[in-house]
């Protein structure tokens, strides 16, 4: 059964330019989806619409079986958002905001006061829980909306770009907790551009590109839509890219030649790389590598 | 139990509202409050030190009314903030009775705001202008209750309009001056010369509320029937408001 469905979606805010075009996509529960695209693709689009707080054009999104825009108000009840760019207000402290936004969700305030407690533990907020939030850093600000939502431990979490400017730890403390989420058996859905926040913790990604989903499935699935298992990396004089090519598919980066290709040619060109004296590097191709290239033919077709 | 449910969890969001955007911000700065009382303050000041006595009530009760109002139209910059760099209207949004406990929470809130002021100079037009009948302060209280109520509604309907951060802070003054100082709220309406400006004037909810606080003060007679005539114009601005703010947030877009 799956929690998030949405088929044939389609919203235009102007009339004239689609941000969504025909958005079919499936999130099952207790599974991470990673909703990976570039600025402006219609991920916030997508969150908005499937959290009922924008009406699609054409075509619905069904949550936890229910039609967001006719059942809006009972589905609200039942899932939590983390607003792309949000922010706590400075006049209050993380404590008030956690305790009082889960009174406002309908709990009791014992019950309210212990989630608080525990949210506020586990993404490291404990100890400025009594500090106004207009005397945090930035990314214990954004670390204060993400306990607001995960502490309504709704069935079905939607989050928007959550780590955007949080530094390496923070990231990781906010990764950990999505996990636990989903581990409780909680469905989330989350945007981002990092392809290392996808790998970490999604099980499923789906990428969004002008307001289409041009691959989705598992990291590995989307790895190998493209068709390519290895990249090697050279750098040396006389590189020539139409040599390259016979090998793979070759794309210029700086300085260096990055070649997509399989098994089998990388070894032949690593046998090349040596004769020549280049400096190569070989690794598996990775999700960002995907992403460059399925968004990039999407865009070279469109053109 | 369906509708017992409902309506508990509509009040918890509006508790849980007034207090994040009222009671804790307040309990930050009590003194902020203050300076919507600072302008008609001066105003008495003025009035006092050139002995214009017989007009010092009419400071009073205009003071009450302008700072309801810079107190109230500031809706429009909290629920724009909200939304606009906050974001946490989305937030809100997802909760039991949605957005409307949030926005009669924020409202709450600045009324909280308001009181400081408002005790100051209902003080003063205790002990300064002999207002003690209890009928006459039931009067002046729903009175302002009033304006408060439209006033808020105003406020969040205008702020569904901005678009950003730049237009945040320009309405707030604007509708203090039309609402608040320019009416005839500081002197009685039969000063207006014309009687087209005098039916102009009840554009604004301010001028029959302060028409109502006149006349309880013992300051103007009213006309036959005047009394629920006054009452019931603030009271279709509030549905009007209302029915506008309505059709703007029924749909998201
Ligand atoms: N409120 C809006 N009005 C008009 N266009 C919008 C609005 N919000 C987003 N868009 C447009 O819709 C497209 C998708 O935007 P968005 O969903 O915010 O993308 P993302 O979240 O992936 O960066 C973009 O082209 C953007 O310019
Ligand atoms: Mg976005």
């Amino acid at each position: 059964m799956y929690v998030i469905e949405s088929e044939d979606l389609w919203k235009t805010y102007d009339g004239r330019r689609w941000a969504l075009s025909g958005v079919d996509l499936r999130v099952r529960e207790g599974e991470v989806l990673a909703l990976l695209g570039r600025n402006g693709a219609g991920k916030t689009t997508f969150i908005r619409i499937a959290c009922s707080l924008l009406k699609p054009t054409r075509g619905s999104v069904r949550v936890l079986g229910m039609d967001v825009t006719q059942e809006s108000s009972r589905v609200r009840e039942r899932i939590a958002l983390v607003p792309q760019e949000g922010r706590p207000s400075n006049l209050n402290t993380p404590w008030s905001h956690v305790y009082y936004y889960l009174i406002a969700r309908g709990l009791p305030r014992s019950e309210a006061r212990v989630r608080a407690r525990r949210y506020l533990q586990s993404l490291e907020l404990w100890d400025v829980r009594d500090v106004i939030c207009g005397n945090l850093s930035g990314g214990m600000r954004q670390r204060v909306l993400v306990a607001m939502a995960l502490a309504t431990e709704a069935d079905v979490l939607f989050l928007d770009e959550p780590t955007i400017g949080l530094d390496p730890l923070s990231k990781q403390t906010v990764w950990e907790q999505i996990r636990d989420s989903a581990a409780e058996g909680r469905t989330v859905v989350v945007t981002t551009h990092n392809m290392e926040e996808a790998e970490t913790i999604a099980d499923r990604v789906a990428i969004i590109d002008e307001g289409r989903i041009v691959a989705s499935g598992t990291p590995e699935e989307v790895k190998a839509r493209v068709g390519y298992e290895y990249r090697v990396d050279l750098r040396g004089d006389g590189i020539e890219a139409s040599e390259l090519s016979s090998y793979g598919l070759v794309r210029r980066i700086g300085d260096r030649y990055r070649v997509y290709l399989s098994d089998s040619t990388a070894r032949e060109l690593l046998d090349l790389a040596i004769a020549r004296g280049w400096t190569a590097s070989l690794s598996r191709t990775t999700l960002e590598d995907a992403f460059v290239l399925l968004v990039g033919e999407v865009e070279e077709h469109a053109g | 139990m369906r509708v017992r449910g409902a309506l508990s969890g509509f009040l918890r969001s509006l508790y849980a509202s007034t207090m994040l955007f009222g009671v804790l911000p307040f309990k930050q700065n009590p003194f902020w409050a203050l300076s919507p009382a600072l302008a008609p303050f001066a105003f008495l000041l003025f009035l006092s030190i050139y002995r214009f006595q017989q007009v010092v009530p009419f400071a009073l009760i205009g003071g009450l009314i302008s700072i309801v109002v810079a107190n109230s139209i500031s809706m429009e910059s909290d629920a724009a903030f909200n939304r606009i760099v906050l974001r946490l209207d989305s937030m809100f949004a997802l909760t039991k009775g949605g957005l409307i406990p949030y926005a009669i929470g924020l409202a709450l809130g600045n009324l909280i705001n308001a009181v400081p002021g408002v005790a100051v100079f209902a003080v003063l037009l205790w002990t300064m202008a002999g207002i003690t009948s209890p009928q006459a302060w039931a009067t002046m209280l729903g009175a302002l209750t009033l304006i408060w109520a439209v006033v808020s509604l105003l406020g969040y309907l205008i702020s569904t309009y901005a678009r950003d951060i730049r237009d945040l802070w320009v309405y707030s003054p604007l509708m203090t001056a039309l609402l608040g100082y320019l009416p005839p709220v500081y002197y009685p309406l039969e000063l207006l010369p014309d009687p087209f400006l005098r039916a102009i004037a009840f554009i604004s909810p301010t001028t029959s509320a302060a028409r109502l606080m006149h006349s309880a003060a013992g300051l103007v007679k009213l006309g036959p029937g005047e009394f629920a005539v006054l009452w019931a114009i603030p009271a279709a601005h509030a549905v009007v408001f209302a029915a506008l703010l309505y059709r703007r947030v029924r749909r998201p877009i």
